[in-house]
């Protein structure tokens, strides 16, 4: 017999306690994954306020369909999907705003720290492209998704998902100095 | 620029590449930069190095150990608008299957077990049982996940008690195997410390009563499913916390 008393419930365990009835279980599973979920919605959101909205209609839209999930993924993968697809939603919804390109110079993100978490670097990088760029890399790169889903989703050819997606991964090699001559060039444009 | 047949080829840029890597180019175009790549050192970094883009962006989506601090007034708009949802509920069973326990074993449970079990209760129904202060009941009575009638645990907390100290009876879910994909289904790890087991029968049905540790000393989960549960399909039957005798 194992000896697990108090040891903290599940992702999994939560999940059926909120199905069952439970009144805190689903803002205890919230609050465990509540930093991941919310670097998604702003990755994934025109600012920081469509951010916060998205994740708020995501967790009650979780909190919601819970009884439905089959447990046929990590729970914490299902919400981090329902959460950028809820990001993705509102962008399709709102695509007649205009568009704004980033400034294309600027801080390349080499650190100076020696030790910076990559995901931290990326997420810069990333900040830095225009939303249509980044959200088409979080659904196909980050998510999954096919090219044929995420035109679907974000209510775009399929072209235009592939252009965005080719264009956000150029800009991110460079940025990230990936390859030696975009260290080369970002070096250049440091010392113009 | 796409290297059709018949044209002088151009650099090899970057933004070609990933265009190649995004399925931009068309077969023949596609064809011709890859063989061209094979003897260009240069283009084959600047591939690898979007490949190696796709592959951080994926790792991002899942490193939430380094996840950002999160505005304290976005967390607590959030979570308060999840307090104010409303819980799970069932559907409404008809009047013969649901009765409420009385008052006194609420007021009893909350003084006898603490908020921290209160806050962690699984729905379970109770009829005609013997006073039990030690059993969940009050308003989450009737919370429970299963989709048909329920008449309560088929055996009482002294029964229960007494399954933690008996070898386990799955009957048909002795096979460790069949164990491990119910308990999938359930959202528990195959590993998980199953404390007792027995053989019940559920209105006239046969089914599998499992005691498992809770997330308190003092209590037990007691689940019943049907003999068929798999991880596709619980059959769960019954799911409530019982106060260890």
């Amino acid at each position: 017999m194992g000896s697990c008393w108090g040891i903290d419930r599940t992702d999994a365990e939560l999940l059926t306690a909120h199905v069952a009835g439970d009144r805190y279980a689903f803002e205890e599973l919230f609050y465990r994954h509540h930093r991941q979920l919310h670097r998604l919605a702003q990755i994934t959101s025109r600012n920081p306020e469509d951010a916060a909205d998205a994740l708020q209609d995501a967790m009650l839209s979780a909190h919601r369909s819970a009884p439905s999930f089959r447990h046929d993924s990590a729970v914490s993968s299902w919400l981090y999907r329902i959460v950028v697809n809820a990001c993705l939603d509102r962008l399709r919804r709102n695509k007649t705003h205009p568009t704004t390109e980033l400034e294309d110079d600027a801080c390349h993100v080499g650190d100076p720290a020696p030790r910076v978490d990559t995901a931290v670097v990326v997420e810069r990088a990333l900040m830095r492209l225009p939303v249509e760029q980044r959200a088409a890399v979080v659904a196909v790169d980050m998510q999954g998704y096919s090219v044929a889903e995420t035109a679907r989703i974000l209510g775009i050819a399929e072209g235009t998902v592939k252009s965005r997606c080719s264009r956000a991964r150029a800009k991110l090699a460079e940025a990230l100095e990936y390859f030696n001559a975009g260290a080369a060039a970002a070096a250049e444009r440091l010392t113009e | 620029m796409d290297g059709s047949a018949g044209h002088e080829p151009g650099p090899i840029t970057l933004e070609l590449l990933a265009d190649l890597q995004a399925g931009l180019l068309d077969d023949a175009a596609a064809a011709a930069l890859r063989q061209r790549i094979r003897t260009d050192p240069d283009a084959a970094e600047k591939l690898a190095a979007l490949d190696r883009v796709r592959r951080d962006l994926a790792g991002l989506g899942t490193d939430d150990a380094s996840a950002p601090h999160v505005p304290a007034e976005v967390t607590a708009r959030v979570g308060a608008a999840l307090q104010a949802a409303p819980p799970h509920r069932p559907p409404r069973e008809p009047a013969h299957s649901v009765r409420r326990a009385p008052r006194w074993q609420v007021a009893g449970l909350a003084a006898g077990v603490g908020a921290a079990v209160l806050g962690s209760v699984l729905g379970g129904v109770m009829l005609t049982r013997e006073p039990a202060p030690t059993r969940p009941a009050g308003p989450t009575a009737e919370s429970i996940t299963v989709s048909r009638p329920l008449g309560g645990l088929p055996l009482s907390d002294p029964q229960i008690g007494a399954l933690l100290s008996r070898s386990p009876d799955y009957g048909p879910l002795a096979d460790p195997e069949r164990r491990a994909s119910c308990l999938s289904g359930l959202g528990y790890s195959a590993a998980t410390a199953i404390l007792g087991a027995q053989r019940v029968d559920m209105h006239g049905r046969p089914a599998v009563l499992m005691v498992l540790p809770a997330d308190t000393p003092k209590t037990v989960l007691v689940l019943v499913v049907e003999p068929g549960c798999n991880s596709a399909h619980t059959g769960l039957l019954a799911n409530t916390l019982v106060t260890r005798p």
